[in-house]
């Protein structure tokens, strides 16, 4: 996926996200496009997958609602 | 009415074998969000000459010609591939035309499996059905820009060119099940289509080129372990250097513990790194790293000599 752009990244950054959050943001998004979606899941696989989109959503919401 | 464009016809090849082919499609709808099954028109479908200029820019970025471009590895090579953009206001309102989904970030993203039948609806004169290598849907969401691909899934039924990767085999695939696929929104410029590109024609299954700016999400082009080795991969029985730092002033973060292959130029980062961060704001400078730049080429040249 594309980088954030550098203008939406300092503005996160100015209202107050940290360099933390923006790299679990990206590093669970980078697990999303990297879990073949077309192989086999068990309940596991699906409760995990459930959980990072639920952090990516809250993460997304503090990091960039007022981008 | 369709205006379906055959902007390059590709080599020549026998009677139903395709030379590598690139779609570029304006998206008619967009599901939002993301596995509602609810579909909303994409403002894309009311400019064509918008989308004229977006198809431009993907055929440009990917093949190394916008202004200043350093990465100019498909240059050569993609005078022989097929190059067809797709603009059809008239599709109705239904999964089957709606080729990108808003997720829940702005991410627009494409939906991989509907592409191969939404492409055989066009039927071309001596040509025939029209299939994908690696397919783009433009869109001009008005809430979502930040662009996404799927690798491709490969038909692994089918013969192709093997190789190994510190010993592990797998093989360039000349056909496959499903595109790759991008979500390329409007906004787009410089690196976005290359490297939207080099996701998209990377494999699921056989190897993936993955983002180098987040350390998770492993793939071909990224490995772990500290300290960084000399050595990154053996890959078709040639070795390849890791890269001490990710090119361009830009280090590992302390808390990371993934590290990249050798860059063809380290006064940047890589395409698949945070090209927005090159230096003097010039992401047309970035070039991909050794491994993805041999990869990618023995992979495309694989399927265009099918």
């Amino acid at each position: 996926m594309e980088p954030i752009r550098p203008k939406d990244k300092q503005k996160a950054l100015r209202t107050g996200a940290t360099e933390e959050e923006l790299a679990e943001y990206n590093r669970l998004i980078a697990q999303r496009f990297t879990t073949n979606p077309y192989a086999p899941k068990s309940a596991d696989d699906k409760r995990s997958e459930k959980e990072r989109e639920q952090r990516i959503a809250d993460l997304h919401h503090k990091l960039f609602s007022d981008v | 009415m369709a205006n379906v464009r055959i902007l390059q016809a590709g080599a020549a090849k026998p009677k139903g074998v395709w030379p590598y082919t690139i779609c570029i499609i304006a998206n008619p709808w967009i599901e939002s969000p993301q596995n509602s099954n609810q579909f909303v028109a994409d403002p894309i479908i009311n400019n064509e000459p918008m989308f004229d200029a977006k198809v431009r820019y993907i055929v440009d970025s990917v093949t190394g010609r916008l202004p200043g471009q350093a990465e100019k590895m498909f240059a050569a090579l993609s005078a022989d591939w097929r190059i067809v953009s797709i603009f059809d206001p008239d599709r109705k309102r239904k999964s089957a035309n709606a080729l990108i989904a808003h997720d829940n970030t702005t991410l627009v993203v494409a939906r991989q499996p509907q592409f191969p039948a939404f492409l055989r609806k066009f039927k071309l004169p001596k040509m025939g059905k029209l299939q994908a290598d690696v397919a783009f849907a433009v869109t001009a969401s008005a809430t979502h820009n930040r662009c996404s691909g799927w690798f491709t899934l490969d038909d692994d039924s089918v013969p192709g060119r093997p190789f190994t990767v510190d010993g592990q085999a797998m093989v360039h695939r000349p056909r496959n099940k499903l595109p790759g696929a991008i979500a390329l929104h409007v906004n787009a410029r410089s690196l976005v289509a290359l490297h939207e590109f080099s996701h998209a024609a990377s494999s699921w299954t056989n190897g993936m080129i993955t983002d180098l700016y987040a350390d998770d999400g492993d793939g071909l082009n990224k490995r772990r372990g500290r300290p960084i080795p000399g050595r990154f991969c053996v890959y078709d029985n040639q070795a390849f250097a890791a890269a001490p730092d990710r090119g361009g002033g830009l280090a590992y973060p302390a808390d990371w513990d993934s590290y990249h292959c050798e860059l063809a130029d380290p006064a940047f980062p890589a395409v698949m790194d945070d090209y927005w961060q090159a230096a003097g704001n010039r992401p047309e400078k970035c070039r991909h790293d050794k491994l993805t730049r041999q990869f990618l080429l023995d992979r495309v040249q694989t399927i265009m000599a099918r």
